[in-house]
C-alpha cells in the first residue's frame, strides 16, 4: 500500500498519463509503433528518477501495443503490426456496420490482456523465466515449426492456396543476408536487398495500399456505405464474456508464453494467438466473419505479450525485443542491472513498475474508451479524404523506420503483391504468419544444427518433441479433414 | 470455365514457375560449411519444392473440376451468363481504371519523394488521390480548394511533426535551399 502511495504523486502520474496518450497515438498511426515511442522519449528519462523515468517508458511500450487496434478496426490497417490479426475480425465488424462495438471490445480485451500479463509479471516471474531459459534452439525452432503447421489452419476456403501463400510468405522472407553464415540470398547485387524487406513494408503494403485500392474499386461498383455507431456498454454482454473466457484464456496464454520467449515479440503473439484459438475454437468458421472470438485472441494477446517480454527483463536482465530492449537502457542509466539479483537489491522498484503498469493499463483503457466516438466520427470524412491522407502517412511511417526509400519501393511492391493476392483469392494471411517467422525457424534450425551436430536433439529433448509431434499430426489431420471435405464436394 | 477456376489456374502456373525460378536461383546461394549447418540454400529449394508440389497439385485439382462441371456448364443458360458477364465487366471497367491510376499516382509518389521532395509530392499525390477516389463525379472549383488546402497542411504538418519533434528531417527535395 505504501508503495502505491509513494506511486501517487503528481509527477508519476502526470507522466503515465502523458506516456499512455503518446504511446496510443504511435500505436494507432500506421508506420509509428512502441518502439519508436519509446525510442524518441528515452533521453527524456535522464534527467528523471528511476521510478519516473522508467514508468513514462512502461506507459509508452503500453500505450503503443494498445494503440493499434485502432485504425486496425476502423481503417482495416493494422497501427502496429502487433495488432495485425484485429484487421481480420475487428475491421471486418466495423465494415459490418458495428465500428464502435468492436473498438469496446478490442479495449476492453486489451485491458483484460495487460493486466494478466503484469500479473504474471508480479506473481510468477522468477519461475516464468526459469521455463524460458529451459528454452534452447532446438525448442525455438519447435515451438515456431509448430506455428508454422498453423498455416494450413488459415485458409479461407482452399487449403492449397493457403499453404502455397505460406510459401511464397517463406521465400520472400529469405530475401537478404541468410542467418549463421551470413550468404547473400536472391539479392542480385542490389546492396538494398542485403537487409531483406522490411516487416513495416510488408504489413503496409498488404493492408494499407490493398485498402486503397480494393476501396478505389468498391466505390467504382458498389458506392460507399454509411457508417453508423453501434454500441452498448462495452462492446458485449455478460453472456458473451462468459462464452469467450476459454477463447480468452488461451489468447493470453499464448500471448503470455510467446512474450517470455525473448527475441520473438508481439507481432508472433499476435498471429500465433489468433491461429490457435481459430484451430482450437469450436467454431472456427466465425473467425474472420467479423466475429467477437477473433477481436478477443488479437487483443488479448498482443497485450498479455507485453507483461510476459517484461518477465525476462526483470528476472534474467533478457531483453525479449527491441522496446524492451530500450527499457533495459533506460534502467541502466539509473544504474539499475536487471537480473536475478534485482529482486535483492532493487524489488521496490519491480513493485513501482508494476503499479505503474497497472495505472498505465487503467488510463489506456479509460482514455481509449472515452474517445470511441470521436474514434468513429473519424469514418464520417469523406473516404476519398480519409484514405488519401492514411496513404500518405503510411508511406511516411515506412520510410521513417529505416530512413531508406527501398522500403517504400517495397511498399508498392507488397501493395501491388496483396492487391493480386485478393483478386486471385489467395489467401494472404498465411503469407503474412510465414514472413514474419521464417528468419526465426531458419536461425533456430541453423543454430540448433550447429550447437548439436546433428539432427537427433530436436527429437529428443521433450519440449521439442512434443511441439513437432503435436504441429506434425494437427497439420496431418487438417489436411485429412480437408481432403474428406473435398471429395464429399466433388461427388455432390 | 468458371472465374474461380481460371483463377485456380493463374494462380498455379504463377506460382509454379515462381517456384522453378527459385530453385535456380538457389543455385548461386554461396555455400559456406559450418559444423552440422545445412547451408543458406537448403530452405529455399525445400520449399521452392514443396511450392512446386502444391501449385502442380492445384493445377491437376482445377483441371478435375472442369472436366466435371463441363456437362453442368453446357446445360446452362449460356445467355444469363453472358449478360451477367457483361454488367460484371462494365461495372468493373471503371474499377479497374481507378485502381489503375490510384496505383500509378503511388508510384510517382514514391519515385518523387526523395528528388522533389516529401512536402512537394505529398501534396501532388494527395489532391490526385483525393480526385481519384471522390465520390462526385463532378469536380468544382470550391471543391478542387479544400483538396489543396487539406494536402498542404497534411504535408507541412507531417513534415514539422518530423522535424520538430522527433528530430527526423524527412527529404526537403527542390525546397532545400542547400542545393
Amino acid at each position: 500500500m505504501d508503495e502505491i502511495l509513494t506511486m501517487f504523486n503528481g509527477a508519476t502520474l502526470l507522466l503515465i498519463l502523458l506516456g499512455s496518450i503518446v504511446g496510443i497515438v504511435f500505436g494507432a498511426i500506421p508506420g509509428l509503433n512502441a518502439t519508436m515511442a519509446v525510442a524518441l522519449c528515452l533521453p527524456f528519462t535522464y534527467g528523471m528518477d528511476s521510478v519516473n523515468g522508467v514508468s513514462l517508458l512502461l506507459a509508452l511500450y503500453l500505450g503503443g501495443i494498445s494503440g493499434g487496434l485502432i485504425s486496425a478496426v476502423l481503417l482495416r490497417i493494422p497501427g502496429t503490426p502487433g495488432s495485425l490479426a484485429t484487421v481480420w475480425d475487428g475491421g471486418k465488424m466495423a465494415e459490418n456496420g458495428e465500428p464502435g462495438r468492436a473498438l469496446g471490445i478490442g479495449i476492453t480485451y486489451s485491458f483484460i490482456g495487460n493486466i494478466f500479463g503484469i500479473l504474471c509479471m508480479a506473481l510468477i516471474a522468477p519461475q516464468l523465466a526459469n521455463f524460458a531459459s529451459r528454452f534452447g534452439p532446438c525448442e525455438y525452432f519447435a515451438l515456431i515449426f509448430f506455428a508454422l503447421t498453423l498455416i494450413s489452419s488459415l485458409s479461407e476456403g482452399d487449403m492449397v492456396k493457403a499453404l502455397i501463400s505460406g510459401c511464397a510468405g517463406l521465400i520472400v522472407s529469405m530475401v537478404g543476408v541468410a542467418p549463421m553464415d551470413n550468404a547473400r540470398r536472391f539479392t542480385f547485387d542490389i546492396p538494398d536487398l542485403n537487409g531483406g524487406f522490411a516487416l513495416i513494408s510488408m504489413m503496409i503494403g498488404f493492408f494499407a495500399i490493398t485498402e486503397v485500392l480494393d476501396s478505389v474499386k468498391d466505390k467504382q461498383v458498389k458506392g460507399y456505405q454509411k457508417v453508423k455507431f453501434a454500441m452498448r456498454g462495452l462492446g458485449f454482454t455478460l453472456r458473451e464474456f462468459i462464452d469467450q473466457l476459454g477463447n480468452m484464456f488461451r489468447a493470453a496464454f499464448v500471448g503470455l508464453g510467446i512474450g517470455i520467449l525473448p527475441g520473438i515479440g508481439a507481432t508472433a503473439a499476435n498471429i500465433l494467438a489468433y491461429v490457435t484459438c481459430k484451430s482450437t475454437s469450436k467454431h472456427p468458421e466465425r473467425f474472420g466473419t467479423g466475429s467477437i472470438d477473433g477481436i478477443i485472441a488479437s487483443e488479448t494477446s498482443n497485450n498479455a505479450c507485453c507483461g510476459g517480454t517484461l518477465i525476462p527483463l526483470i528476472a534474467l536482465g533478457i531483453p525479449g525485443d527491441a522496446v524492451t530492449a530500450i527499457v533495459l537502457g533506460g534502467l541502466m542509466i539509473h544504474g539499475i542491472v536487471p537480473g536475478p539479483e534485482m529482486f535483492v537489491t532493487n524489488g521496490a522498484l519491480i513493485n513501482d513498475m508494476i503499479i505503474a503498469c497497472i495505472i498505465a493499463s487503467i488510463l489506456i483503457f479509460a482514455l481509449q474508451f472515452f474517445a470511441i466516438h470521436f474514434f468513429v466520427k473519424m469514418l464520417y470524412l469523406p473516404k476519398s479524404i480519409l484514405l488519401s491522407v492514411v496513404a500518405c502517412l503510411c508511406i511516411v511511417g515506412a520510410y521513417a523506420n529505416n530512413n531508406r526509400i527501398f522500403d517504400i519501393y517495397a511498399v508498392l511492391l507488397f501493395g501491388a503483391l496483396g492487391f493480386a493476392f485478393r483478386r486471385l483469392k489467395i489467401p494472404t494471411a498465411p503469407f503474412m504468419l510465414a514472413f514474419i517467422l521464417e528468419n526465426y525457424c531458419e536461425t533456430y534450425l541453423r543454430r540448433g544444427l550447429a550447437t548439436y551436430g546433428s539432427i537427433d536433439q530436436f527429437f529428443t529433448r521433450p519440449i521439442s518433441a512434443a511441439f513437432i509431434i503435436v504441429g506434425v499430426v494437427s497439420m496431418l489431420y487438417r489436411i485429412y479433414k480437408n481432403y474428406k471435405k473435398n471429395r464429399g464436394n466433388l461427388a455432390v | 470455365m468458371q472465374i474461380d477456376q481460371r483463377r485456380d489456374l493463374i494462380t498455379s502456373i504463377v506460382f509454379l514457375i515462381f517456384g522453378i525460378a527459385v530453385i535456380i536461383a538457389s543455385g548461386n546461394i554461396p555455400i559456406k560449411n559450418v559444423n552440422g549447418d545445412v547451408g543458406s540454400a537448403f530452405l529455399p529449394e525445400m520449399v521452392a519444392g514443396i511450392m512446386i508440389f502444391l501449385s502442380i497439385i492445384l493445377f491437376a485439382k482445377t483441371c478435375m473440376h472442369i472436366k466435371k462441371s463441363k456437362p453442368l456448364e453446357e446445360k446452362n443458360n449460356a445467355k444469363i451468363r453472358a449478360t451477367v458477364e457483361t454488367n460484371n465487366k462494365q461495372k468493373g471497367f471503371a474499377g479497374n481504371k481507378a485502381v489503375f491510376a490510384s496505383f500509378i499516382n503511388l508510384c510517382v509518389y514514391v519515385v518523387l519523394f526523395k528528388p522533389v521532395g516529401f512536402i512537394l509530392s505529398s501534396i501532388i499525390f494527395l489532391v490526385l488521390q483525393m480526385g481519384i477516389m471522390t465520390e462526385d463525379s463532378k469536380i468544382t472549383a470550391r471543391k478542387l480548394a479544400i483538396w489543396c488546402v487539406i494536402s498542404v497542411v497534411t504535408a507541412v504538418l507531417v513534415y514539422l511533426i518530423f522535424y520538430e519533434i522527433f528530430s527526423m528531417p524527412l527529404p526537403m527535395g527542390l525546397l532545400d535551399s542547400d542545393e
